[in-house]
């Protein structure tokens, strides 16, 4: 029991180095970043002041399942910003205007009305839904575009494969966490598999901040 | 309490297998993901690398047309003239008078005529060099050009330059060049074109060519039946360079060809090669 725990709290220093890292590394990488990628810097910091807080509540007051709801308003329109931004298509870019201030209501509404007091599990599922359909997009995009840049050199590719990755591990762990809960089976394995998906999740997310540059193309004849 | 346990662990497999079969597929589709991209990239990279090669191909042509023309200008000039005067000079200094007076005024009218035979000469080796764009640039180089035909007395040809010249690269001012030529020579050859106008304007973004005639015109549809002439040739050039090209004509509108460069198309272009 006691080696569990230690174990789970090494899980844990590692996810939040990790996601202190990243914030600090968008913060000094902030000016040279494109558009897109300023955006999801601006959420790294967010994220990890988020969790913090929650770790405190949990100690303090035992609950903090606010933060879920409160994290979710920021990262689903800051991640909507960044694909606003990397997205061409003009009918995307209206629907994502569209949806970033319709999330938000819902967001509100699960968080006093439906999920009063519980994890926002509703906002988180419909939140990545989003993701991963933008992530798609974002594949589409990058293959119907020319680019003459290696895909490892793409941060959109990290990103996207970021968000595809844990979305659907998310999606996976809830239909599991059914299953499981329904045929009494231990779930631990499930939170590891979450915590080890967080780590992924921000590791690519990283490595997108680090490669994303700023080249504004300079013209001129000759 | 066995068959239940059982049961558990034949569900736990079925778990472990959905689980397993589900990331199989999101791992897959990345895999696909990445090798669709690869080989579109592959494609993209030998699609530039033939359109450079037919870029370079053109620019060739270009320039082989050009040196075509100039020699063809040199061996005229040389044969029409040059040719005509030194002939005329070894005729007149092989008559011979007993008259001193008319011996010296025909010497001296013989070193007047080889004085302007010289002189054309030296013109003549000036448009020898077919660098000419490339050292002086393209307004020079109309400039010359255009002086040159008007005193032909074949056609008179204006040229107005609005706008602080700036160069716009070797490659595109050798095209916009040979433009020129051909414009002169369907002018003369097709239009019985009296008069030229000639206008480059070099504003920030925007280059822009108007070549017009005061000729006979013609219906740009015949243009489609061509393949490869010099208009067509023309258009296809101004795209290889990044320009917006159009000919506007009509039966007895005279021709008007105008040509565009501007930063917008450019960027496109606007890796070094071009
Ligand atoms: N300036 C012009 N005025 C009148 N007709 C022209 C003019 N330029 C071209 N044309 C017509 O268009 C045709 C195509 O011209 P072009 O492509 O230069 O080929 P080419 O000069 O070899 O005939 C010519 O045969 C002529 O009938
Ligand atoms: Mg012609």
């Amino acid at each position: 029991m006691m080696q569990e725990l230690k174990r789970l709290e090494a899980d844990y220093i590692v996810y939040m180095l990790l996601l202190l890292f990243t914030a600090i590394i968008s913060m000094i990488r902030y000016k040279r970043l494109t558009p897109a990628f300023k955006v999801t810097a601006i959420l790294m910091p967010i994220t990890f002041v988020d969790e913090t807080v929650a770790k405190v509540l949990a100690r303090t007051v035992h609950n903090n399942l606010i933060c879920s709801h409160i994290l979710r308003l920021f990262e689903f329109t800051l991640v909507s910003l960044t694909y606003y931004h990397f997205l061409e298509d003009e009918r995307i870019k209206k629907v994502i205007r569209v949806l970033i201030p319709v999330y938000c209501f819902f967001v509100i509404l699960n968080a006093v009305y439906i999920q009063r007091g519980k994890f926002a599990s509703n906002s988180i599922l419909i939140g990545l839904i989003a993701f991963i359909v933008y992530a798609i997009l974002s594949y589409k995009q990058l293959i119907l575009t020319s680019e003459e840049k290696s895909l490892t050199m793409q941060p959109i590719f990290w990103n996207s494969t970021a968000w595809l990755l844990f979305g659907s591990t998310v999606f996976l762990k809830f239909g599991l966490q059914n299953y499981f809960v329904a045929h009494h089976i231990n779930q631990d394995i499930l939170y590891d598999l979450l915590t080890y998906m967080n780590i992924l999740l921000y590791s690519l997310i990283l490595v997108a901040i680090l490669i994303d540059k700023n080249e504004k193309r300079r013209f001129g004849y000759q | 309490m066995r068959k239940e346990g059982l049961d558990i662990n034949n569900d736990i497999i079925t778990v472990v297998f959905i689980a397993c079969l589900f990331f199989a597929l999101i791992v897959s589709f990345l895999i696909f993901f990445v090798v669709l991209y690869n080989r579109r990239q592959a494609r993209n990279r030998r699609e530039k690398a033939d359109l450079q090669s037919h870029y370079k191909q053109e620019l060739l042509k270009t320039q082989i047309e050009v040196q075509d023309q100039t020699l063809s200008y040199i061996s005229r000039e040389i044969h029409d003239n040059i040719t005509q005067v030194l002939s005329f000079v070894k005729l007149s200094l092989g008559v011979k008078t007993a008259d001193p007076e008319q011996n010296r005024a025909k010497i001296n009218e013989s070193r007047e005529l080889l004085a302007q035979a010289i002189n054309d000469l030296r013109d003549l080796s000036k448009s020898l060099s077919f660098d000419s764009i490339k050292a002086m640039g393209l307004t020079n180089t109309l400039e010359r050009e255009i002086k040159r035909i008007n005193n032909s007395g074949l056609i008179t040809v204006t040229l107005q330059v609005d706008g602080e010249a700036y160069t716009l690269g070797e490659k595109r001012e050798l095209v916009i060049f040979r433009i020129f030529q051909e414009s002169v020579n369907n002018a003369l050859k097709h239009a019985n074109a009296k008069q030229m106008k000639v206008e480059l304007l070099y504003s920030e973004k925007v280059f822009n060519l108007t070549i017009s005639d005061n000729g006979e015109g013609f219906d740009t549809r015949i243009l489609n039946d061509f393949e490869g002439s010099g208009l067509n040739n023309m258009l296809n050039r101004a795209k290889l360079i990044g320009a917006k090209a159009n000919i506007e004509s009509a039966v007895g509108k005279g021709c008007r060809i105008s040509l565009t460069l501007d930063e917008v198309i450019q960027q496109i272009y606007a890796d070094g090669t071009y």
